[in-house]
């Protein structure tokens, strides 16, 4: 449903991009939580087109940095340019260009997945019937049909997961940011869902994936940035990031703090007799 | 191979875990309770106040109880029986009931939490029996029933009842509500029951209001000799049995007073037994929800719009927003309470004091008060979505739609609704010619609510219980702050309104036909609040989503 074909910047922002701007530049993003810093002064640019891993141990920021991103949380500096757009001066154009899925947050949970998707889609402002002909096609191809009448309240973590997908897909994005869409979405969905992301990304869509299973992500993803403490500690393309080795052994050597089992947990072996 | 991992054969090596007897069971679980109420009293401030205030209350009652059983002494012996059996059954009748109305009492030694632990069933029972026995109710109610030795002290046998009678009666109550909780506890883990139960419980909350008014009645019918009997048939309950054998004792029959023990022994014996058997089902369930049956719910079209409300409804956005706000209305149940409290109170209002005989127009001028009430029920209605106004933030919904699209939502079932309610008034006293004055007024009550809410529940807003959550709990973050919030958005509205009130009041004691003229004022002023009101509430959301947003996240205990 997009239309901003246009990249002039309204912002008056410093645009630090040469040609055509980036999916996501992210620039100096901090977000303090009383004494706890979540997010420290966190750039990154996402290029248009990738399909963009972010990978971060728990409590890295990944999620506080995706609000930050989507307008759902208010940095205490910085900001995020969508497409050249500003998310925090001009939401309303840099805001129909995304497709979100964030994780923790609650769907309108009383309606039907049919209601649900028909009121995303009319958020977006798409016509009702249009709505529920692109809901009723995202409910088949993500196996929620039989669902369909269900209240969203009833529905399984993984269906949930589903749902909130289709409702981040409904408005036909120009990028996808997702929080942790696989979590709980059994293999055969996940497949699907793979799927469906592919096929958006080969089209010239951008998506964006927090996740901290890095098979996944190395398996999915051409670019990744690795997150921890609010910072990004590299990014770039998935084989510069990861070198020689695999994308988990350098996650871990870059985030650190693995400790090796050793001598230790004797009597677990020896119990095994 | 599986029977050595988890430690089951006799031959296992590695120092496997030994078996716990019953004493050490007790002892464990004891501790553990003990070690919870403790750190209950460490953790938050919050915590720590309400753990403080529970022990006081807690010591507060059992010292006036206590006292009260002592004072009985100097009483009549018969009626100093009357009095514990009632007072009595009503302990016992609330370590039944509180577990049904507070859910959750306590969760901290939740069978569930025991079913990965190598704990055979009889060990976990004498253990949560055990652990029961350890924190402030169960203490307090061992101390009253112990006082009741005082009560009986004119010999040895009716003391050395009574001390048997509490000791039982104590260990009943404990009994009774693990019982209640456990099997309770699978029926709530279903969201429809859940949902169901608060329901049911606020709209009892309202009921019992309302029949206070027939209470005096009641207790004309409360003769002595009324009074007596239904204490005669509580005392071979479990119920009163315990605190009425002493006096049985008193009175020579000390064979009866041994019967009621032993109905009482019985019952606690007959009590665990149901408490196993309910605990095997729990946790059998593997702790697993109860699944609702999709296939219940009726295939309709599953459009956002109902049918009857399309034509009412544009399909613009502000259309979608109202659409989804008119179907919560219904489907969310703190909603639902509020949706069906309302012909409640309009049976209060208009058949109560007609079948008390007042029957004059003073009733009209309650009809704008149902508009005022459903605007004070939207005072916070922007939290009732919860984080799912993440949605709406994501788009960028602009403030203005929003609010716009709440207030029609609202509107479309609460205009017809004082409309009926007015007409309903006014042929009730048979005065149709009030008819105008009543709905332009209620008509303009109800704008007038929508308006302040469209500001209040973005300005004001807090945190809302969940949806699914026991109706009798009031959520986190109802902080004094927050009821002196909502007490001045309650007045501003009276406030607000007070000229339609005023206006209504011209109607009906001057002339009558001020009312055409309120017919027409009385919306209006309420359309031009209503768009002022959508104004500055959509501003503010604007310019605060994410703000409002994170006020309106529940914070977590």
């Amino acid at each position: 449903m997009s239309t901003g074909s246009d990249v002039s910047t309204h912002s008056s922002e410093p645009a630090a991009w040469n040609g055509a701007p980036p999916a996501l530049a992210l620039r100096g993003l901090v977000k303090r939580f009383g004494q706890t810093v979540a997010v420290g002064g966190l750039s990154l640019d996402v290029p248009t087109g990738s399909f963009f891993g972010l990978v971060g141990p728990n409590g890295a920021g990944k999620t506080t940095t995706l609000s930050l991103t989507t307008g759902l949380l208010r940095p205490d500096a910085g900001t995020a340019f969508v497409l050249g757009h500003d998310v925090w001066s001009d939401p309303v154009t840099a805001k129909r260009l995304l497709g979100v899925l964030p994780d923790g947050l609650a769907l309108f949970d009383r309606l039907t997945g049919t209601q649900l998707l028909e009121y995303v889609g009319r958020l977006h402002g798409l016509d009702p019937a249009l709505a529920r002909q692109r809901s009723t096609e995202l409910l088949d191809v993500l196996d929620l049909a039989q669902a369909g009448n269900t209240l969203v309240v009833d529905y399984s973590a993984g269906m949930t997961k589903k749902i909130g997908l289709a409702c981040a897909l409904i408005h036909g994005p120009r990028i996808l940011l997702l929080d942790e869409p696989f979590e709980s979405v059994d293999p055969v969905s996940a497949a699907t869902i793979r799927g469906i992301l592919r096929s958006f990304a080969s089209a010239g869509g951008t998506v964006v994936l927090s996740s901290h299973v890095m098979a996944l992500v190395e398996q999915l993803c051409d670019h990744v940035a690795v997150i921890a403490g609010g910072r990004v500690l590299a990014s770039g393309p998935l084989a510069d990031v990861r070198g020689d080795s695999s994308l988990e052994e350098r996650f871990v050597a870059l985030v650190g703090g693995q400790r090796d089992v050793g001598e230790g947990l004797a009597w677990l072996r020896s119990s095994l007799g | 191979m599986v029977a050595q991992l988890i430690g089951v054969g006799t031959s296992s090596p590695g120092p496997a875990a030994p078996r716990l007897g019953a004493a050490e069971t007790v002892a464990l679980f004891v501790r553990l309770k003990l070690r919870l109420v403790g750190n209950g009293l460490m953790g938050s401030n919050r915590r720590l106040i309400a753990s403080l205030i529970g022990t006081a209350a807690g010591i507060g009652m059992a010292v006036a109880g206590s006292y009260f059983a002592a004072l009985l002494r100097h009483a009549d012996s018969a009626d100093a029986y009357v009095v514990l059996v009632y007072a009595g059954s009503a302990i016992v009748a609330g370590w039944m009931l509180l577990p049904i109305f507070v859910f959750g009492i306590d969760e901290s030694l939740d069978p569930r939490r025991f079913v990965l632990l190598p704990l055979d069933r009889r060990a976990l029972l004498v253990g949560l029996l055990a652990a029961g026995f350890v924190g402030v109710p169960s203490m307090t109610t061992l101390v009253v029933a112990l006082s009741t030795t005082v009560t009986w002290s004119y010999g040895i046998v009716p003391v050395v009842y009574a001390v048997v009678g509490g000791v039982l009666v104590t260990v009943f109550c404990v009994i009774a509500s693990r019982t209640v909780t456990t099997a309770l506890s699978e029926i709530v883990r279903s969201r429809r029951i859940r949902d169901l139960w608060s329901v049911l419980g606020m709209l009892l909350v309202g009921l019992l209001a309302v029949l206070q008014v027939g209470l005096p009645s009641l207790a004309e019918l409360a003769t002595r000799s009324v009074l007596e009997d239904i204490a005669g048939l509580l005392a071979w309950t479990p119920l009163g049995a315990a605190w009425a054998a002493p006096y049985d004792a008193l009175t020579g029959e000390w064979p009866l007073g041994l019967a009621r023990l032993a109905v009482m022994a019985a019952a606690a014996a007959g009590l665990v037994a149901i408490w196993g058997h309910a605990l095997r089902r729990t946790l059998e369930s593997g702790g697993a929800p109860v699944r609702g049956r999709p296939s219940a719910r009726r295939p309709g079209r599953g459009e956002l719009t109902p049918g009857w409300a399309r034509r009412i409804l544009p399909s613009t956005v502000t259309g979608a927003v109202a659409s989804r706000v008119l179907i919560l209305w219904w489907r969310d149940p703190r909603q639902r309470v509020s949706l069906l409290i309302i012909p409640l109170i309009l049976l209060a209002v208009v058949i109560a004091p007609s079948m008390a005989g007042i029957q004059d127009e003073t009733l009209v001028i309650l009809a704008p008060g149902i508009g005022t009430l459903i605007g004070l029920m939207m005072l916070n209605h922007t939290a009732y979505d919860g984080t799912a106004i993440w949605t709406h933030l994501v788009v960028s919904l602009p403030g203005r739609v929003d609010r716009a699209g709440r207030a029609l939502g609202s509107a479309t079932w609460a205009l017809p609704v004082v409309v009926l309610a007015s007409a309903s008034m006014c042929l009730t006293i048979d005065r149709p010619d009030l008819l105008p004055g009543a709905i332009g007024g209620s008509v303009a009550t109800v704008l007038t609510g929508l308006a302040f809410a469209a500001v209040s529940s973005v300005v004001i807003a807090f945190p809302a219980p969940p949806a699914s959550a026991n109706p009798f709990i009031t959520p986190g973050g109802g902080n004094v702050a927050v009821v002196l919030q909502q007490f001045a958005g309650g007045l501003v509205v009276g406030l607000v309104s007070l000229p339609v009130y005023v206006v209504l009041g011209l109607t009906i004691w001057w002339r009558p036909e001020i009312g055409w003229g309120l017919l027409i004022a009385g919306p209006a002023y309420g359309l031009v609040l209503l768009r002022l009101g959508n104004r500055l509430g959509g501003r503010y959301l604007d310019d605060n989503g994410p703000e409002l947003l994170s006020r309106i996240t529940p914070t977590r205990t």
